[in-house]
């Protein structure tokens, strides 16, 4: 009985000493983690603090006394609350086109063949790779043109029309895979073209939605070039991005009410990241994946 | 006369960046929305001057009762006002007036339907200097399209220091040090009593630096602007004063006078250093004082002011710069062109610009203002130096006015003397003179090219425009027009 | 993770069975036909506008003289390549986007698949928390993040410095230092996008088989021999795949260098983009024929890289099928 309770002791001593280096490795990397991390502390901390206390630099995190105020000057005066709106406009609506006009596209590309789908095919990917930022000059001129520079539905179009061609490779490379008999079986229950896509395959495809949909929004959201031109004559329209960039330039000193607003620009994002970090991690192994 | 648009666009854009809206800490009515511009009874009125923001929202309410027109003041950031400017113009959609921003010459606004003449009442236009009536710059075929705001008689590269720290290091701010080796001293002193002696804006795209560079290669005896010395018509960038100057940086550097950090900072990082006193002197223009007070009120009391620094104290530091260039245009979409005229006529009242004084920008036309306005002593004394040492230089332009057209052809020259003092400094260029040289020889070369297509399109233009044998250091150009 | 390892192999059977279903013949003519390019307008007019006439545009933008704002677009043929050619500051950007590449790529790369494989073993606590942090600064926005470091590295009053300063550096100046700015930039791209490597390698890493291992370890393989010998093969494919990934990615770095150094000090961060900006939108007249002629020959250059990743999906892919 000794010797069993003995066996048994080391043996849970075993286990914890087994697991001591993994809790040990554990701490250094909550160590790195909190490195890694602590320039939004830092930013958090920021925005909390006078802009005196600011300047006067230093490391400590815990602000003298809270400021909220900064908060208030950053969404008022610096119309952050303003721009988060636009924000967020901005990237739920340009979400919803591209996520709906690359599933229309690689769903015709990936089951249909047709006079010119070869073609199409081909054009997009040869584009697979151009880069946005110096198609720019002529985006705006056509925007002109179509009277859409000052306004957000023009940035949500101009958002939403360039590249993304990964995105119709990826329905298009799933809707392959989707064997033909779902499609007949749908066909002989009388649904047509457009209910057999809307019915069936494309709540089917409900996992590239959510790769298409994330990293639309994460690009959208951090969009910087593309809304910062299309605001240059309309300051009401800025998203975040644009607005940090502004703030900056108009308001050099006020060091904390910056930070408030990053806060202010930073949360949203961050709040929908740690309740979907699912989709957004099978969203980025996706690209690697397929 | 790119260099001349260029340069009170830099000044200009310098000071909108640094002033730091005012408007900011204000109320919210102030958003940047613009109401539509052009339609009848309304009078849109664009700008990017920062320090005049408050003055300007005023002032407009003020004139929609004069004029009996609604007028919208809408202030722009100057580094996004010229990008903003442009889609305007080509959405058809311009204010009725706006400021020049966009950096082109006039005949190129004339002809790229930018502009409309300007009507001014005869007795505001009686009002105006001489000298703000220049063919090529403010007028094109006798008619007038651009409405100067500012004297010629400034600077960009004055001394400013902090009352509180040349104290404490036992220095005497109203007696700033005005030679290279007693500047040097003082710098030492506040370093010496533990505070941070000196920043500069080296950094960003190096257009302030380079301005003062050019300033003060001019106290230090360079006979031209910007590289082009008067009385040859020759680039000379290579010049012993600008190797002078730039050697002077560079000692400062290398004695870890000036603050880390500065190679980086553009206008606004610097000015904020100095205005929230984490340094005790800046080298800056006449606005500082107003651009430090929008950044940081409490400041103000704490100013004193210098001159242009000058290698040895027995030199005479006199600078040069060009006729006053157009402040506002009024655009060409205008519904309402006379009430436009009449918006830019009341700018010279004394009302605004006395308001333009106490904002202590750029200084107004009326220089006679400011002695008795509300202006802090370091900025009277700023423009008192300026009044007896700025001089009007010779220019092309005002010479040939068909020179418009070679300015239209002239390209960025990189990198450009701001680009070199950085790169000194930080250790990228080591053969200074060398590389002063291939800016001269890279700059003589596009005004070649330039020259070249004018002529090709029939502007009748030549290299004896930039010579101008009679021109003497120490007074206002009055040569032959 | 074992659901997803069932998800796979699920979707690999549908595959093999649906291989020769994929394509449809037309059936219901001109309806279907009608359908068809319906569904495709929406990509057809937004693509076109947006994507396929700039490209146009742009290649003809590089051989005109043009401000931008002027009616007057003057046709020079090849003059715009002539000069972006003889601009040595083209060749500094040009060079300045290659290091940067250089820097990063690797220690991207590395790095990451070293953390991914700490992160993927079962046994570590805290590893849900642990991922989100390393994540983070993906979905933060870059512009903002620039913004931000500027004050974080000040030299004067930023945290960085003050620990520097306690340790008796003073007053390093990371991002106004000619040798230090593009190294700073580098490290702080490499943070901001770690998350992103590092989630390919989990994926990756989850691709092998656990039963594999444990196999191994019961012919008592050690911790390096199960790395040299099961890992490192496994990952090899992906390794090409997700090299190429990360050096495309890297192209695109305007957001965070423009906010940071926006090229300085003296050109020494100045990578294509900014150099093409400065042109077109920075320069006092803007000369948007130089700029595009840059922009076309930086373009060829991404399309090789381009070229080069799809080949590599193609030799990942193989590789990896052969593996099966």
């Amino acid at each position: 009985m000794t010797a069993e309770l003995t066996v048994e002791r080391s043996d849970r001593q075993r286990r914890i000493l087994s697991r001591l280096p993994w809790w040990i490795a554990a701490l250094v990397l909550v160590g790195i983690a909190l490195v890694w991390i602590f320039p939004f502390l830092w930013m958090l901390s920021a925005s909390l603090k006078d802009s005196m206390e600011m300047f006067s630099g230093g490391l400590r995190l815990w602000p003298d006394k809270f400021v909220w105020d900064n908060y208030a000057r950053a969404w008022n005066d610096a119309h952050f609350g303003r721009y988060l709106i636009n924000t967020i406009l901005v990237t739920v609506i340009t979400v919803v086109i591209v996520t709906v006009r690359c599933a229309l596209a690689g769903y015709v590309l990936a089951r249909y063949r047709f006079r010119g789908s070869k073609l199409f095919l081909g054009i997009l990917v040869a584009t697979l790779f151009v880069p946005t930022g110096y198609t720019i000059i002529p985006v705006v001129k056509i925007s002109m043109q179509l009277h859409l520079i000052d306004s957000l539905s023009g940035m949500i179009l101009a958002l939403s029309g360039g590249a993304y061609v990964s995105a119709i490779l990826l329905y298009y490379g799933y809707f392959r895979q989707i064997p033909r008999e779902l499609e007949e079986a749908a066909l002989v229950d009388g649904a047509g073209f457009v209910r057999t896509f809307f019915s069936v395959m494309l709540p089917l495809a409900m996992p590239v939605t959510a790769t298409v949909a994330v990293l639309t929004f994460i690009a959208t959201w951090n969009a910087f070039f593309l809304p910062l031109v299309f605001t240059f004559s309309r300051p009401d329209l800025r998203t975040v991005s644009v607005g940090m960039q502004a703030f900056v330039g108009e308001t050099a000193t006020d060091w904390s009410g910056m930070a408030a607003a990053g806060v202010i620009s930073i949360v949203p994002v961050v709040v929908l990241f740690i309740f979907l970090q699912r989709y957004f991690v099978e969203g980025i192994s996706g690209a690697v994946k397929s | 006369m790119t260099g001349m648009t260029r340069r009170s666009l830099l000044g200009a854009s310098v000071l909108a960046v640094a002033g730091a809206a005012v408007g900011c800490s204000s109320s919210t009515d102030e958003s940047g929305s613009t109401s539509g511009g052009g339609a009848t009874g309304t009078l849109a009125w664009w700008d990017h001057f920062s320090s005049f923001k408050r003055l300007n929202d005023d002032w407009a309410k003020n004139q929609s009762s004069a004029l009996k027109a609604n007028v919208a003041h809408t202030y722009y950031d100057a580094s996004k006002a010229p990008q903003a400017f442009q889609l305007a113009h080509q959405a058809n959609k311009m204010p009725d007036i706006y400021s020049n921003v966009v950096g082109l010459p006039l005949s190129a606004l004339v002809s790229g339907k930018w502009v409309h003449e300007i009507t001014l009442p005869a007795d505001v236009k009686s009002k105006l200097p001489k000298d703000a009536f220049t063919e090529g710059i403010t007028q094109l075929d006798g008619k007038l399209y651009g409405f100067p705001m500012f004297s010629l008689r400034q600077s960009s590269t004055l001394v400013w220091v902090n009352k509180d720290h040349w104290g404490k290091a036992g220095l005497d701010p109203n007696n700033v040090p005005k030679d290279y080796p007693g500047f040097k001293d003082a710098l030492g002193k506040l370093k010496g009593a533990g505070l941070q002696p000196l920043t500069l804006a080296i950094g960003a795209d190096g257009g302030r630096i380079r301005d003062q560079i050019d300033d003060m290669a001019q106290t230090a005896g360079f006979p031209g602007y910007q590289g082009l010395q008067f009385t040859t018509g020759e680039y000379a960038y290579h010049h012993d004063a600008y190797v002078t100057v730039i050697e002077f940086l560079k000692e400062l550097n290398d004695a870890k006078l000036i603050m880390p950090g500065s190679n980086n900072f553009g206008v606004v990082d610097a000015r904020t250093r100095f205005a929230s006193g984490a340094v005790g002197t800046f080298i800056d223009g006449i606005w500082c004082a107003g651009g430090s007070k929008a950044l940081a009120p409490p400041i103000v009391d704490k100013l004193a002011s210098g001159w242009v620094l000058a290698p040895t104290a027995d030199v005479q530091p006199f600078c040069y710069r060009g006729r006053p260039s157009s402040g506002y245009f009024v655009s060409a979409d205008s519904k309402n062109p006379d009430a436009a005229g009449k918006l830019l006529a009341s700018f010279m009242s004394d009302e605004y610009q006395n308001g333009m004084i106490e904002a202590m920008d750029q200084p107004p036309l009326n220089l006679d203002l400011v002695a008795s306005s509300k202006a802090i002593d370091a900025y009277k004394k700023g423009v008192d130096f300026c009044k007896a040492n700025v001089f009007l230089m010779p220019q092309a332009i005002v010479k040939n006015p068909a020179q418009a057209k070679v300015d239209a052809y002239r390209k960025p020259v990189t990198p450009h003397v701001g680009n070199i003092v950085q790169g000194y400094l930080g250790g990228s260029i080591s053969d200074l003179k060398a590389e002063l040289k291939k800016l001269s020889d890279a700059t003589t070369a596009d005004r070649a090219q330039a020259l070249q297509k004018a002529k090709a399109a029939g502007a009748k233009v030549s290299e004896d425009d930039y010579v101008f044998t009679d021109w003497k250091p120490g007074q206002d150009y009055e040569g032959a027009k | 993770m074992t659901s997803r390892s069932v998800q796979l192999s699920r979707r690999q059977d549908r595959r093999s069975r649906s291989a020769t279903a994929a394509v449809d013949r037309p059936r219901h003519g001109w309806q279907k036909t009608t359908w068809i390019w319906v569904f495709l307008l929406p990509t057809v007019v937004l693509y076109g506008l947006y994507t396929i006439y700039p490209i146009i545009a742009s290649y003809w933008y590089s051989l005109v003289e043009w401000n931008g704002f002027d009616s007057g677009q003057k046709f020079v043929g090849l003059s715009n390549y002539r000069e972006v050619f003889a601009d040595p500051l083209f060749w500094n950007s040009f060079k300045v986007t290659l290091l940067f590449m250089l820097l990063v790529v690797p220690a991207r790369v590395l790095l990451t698949l070293l953390m991914a494989m700490i992160l993927n073993s079962p046994k570590l606590p805290l590893i849900g928390v642990l991922r989100s942090a390393f994540f983070i600064p993906v979905v933060t926005t870059t512009a903002i993040i620039g913004v931000v470091m500027r004050f974080v590295l000040d030299p004067a009053s930023g945290p960085v410095s003050s620990v520097l300063a306690k340790l008796g550096f003073g007053g390093v100046d990371f991002l106004g230092d000619q040798h230090l700015a593009l190294p700073a930039a580098a490290v702080l791209y490499i943070w901001k996008f770690f998350g992103v490597t590092m989630i390919y390698w989990l994926a990756a890493l989850q691709t092998i088989p656990y039963e594999l291992y444990e196999a191994a370890r019961i012919d008592g393989a050690g911790t390096w021999q199960l790395f040299r010998h099961i890992t490192l093969p496994m990952l090899k494919p992906f390794l090409i795949i997700i090299t190429v990934l990360t050096i495309e990615e890297t192209f695109h770095n305007f957001d965070l260098m423009y906010t940071l150094t926006a090229g300085g000090p003296y050109f020494h961060t100045e990578i294509i983009e900014i150099y093409i900006y400065r042109w077109a939108f920075a320069a006092p007249i803007p000369q948007l024929g130089h700029a595009s002629a840059a922009a076309v020959v930086f373009g060829l250059l991404v399309a090789i890289v381009g070229a080069l990743q799809l080949w590599a999906l193609y030799t990942g892919r193989r590789l990896r099928g052969e593996q099966r």
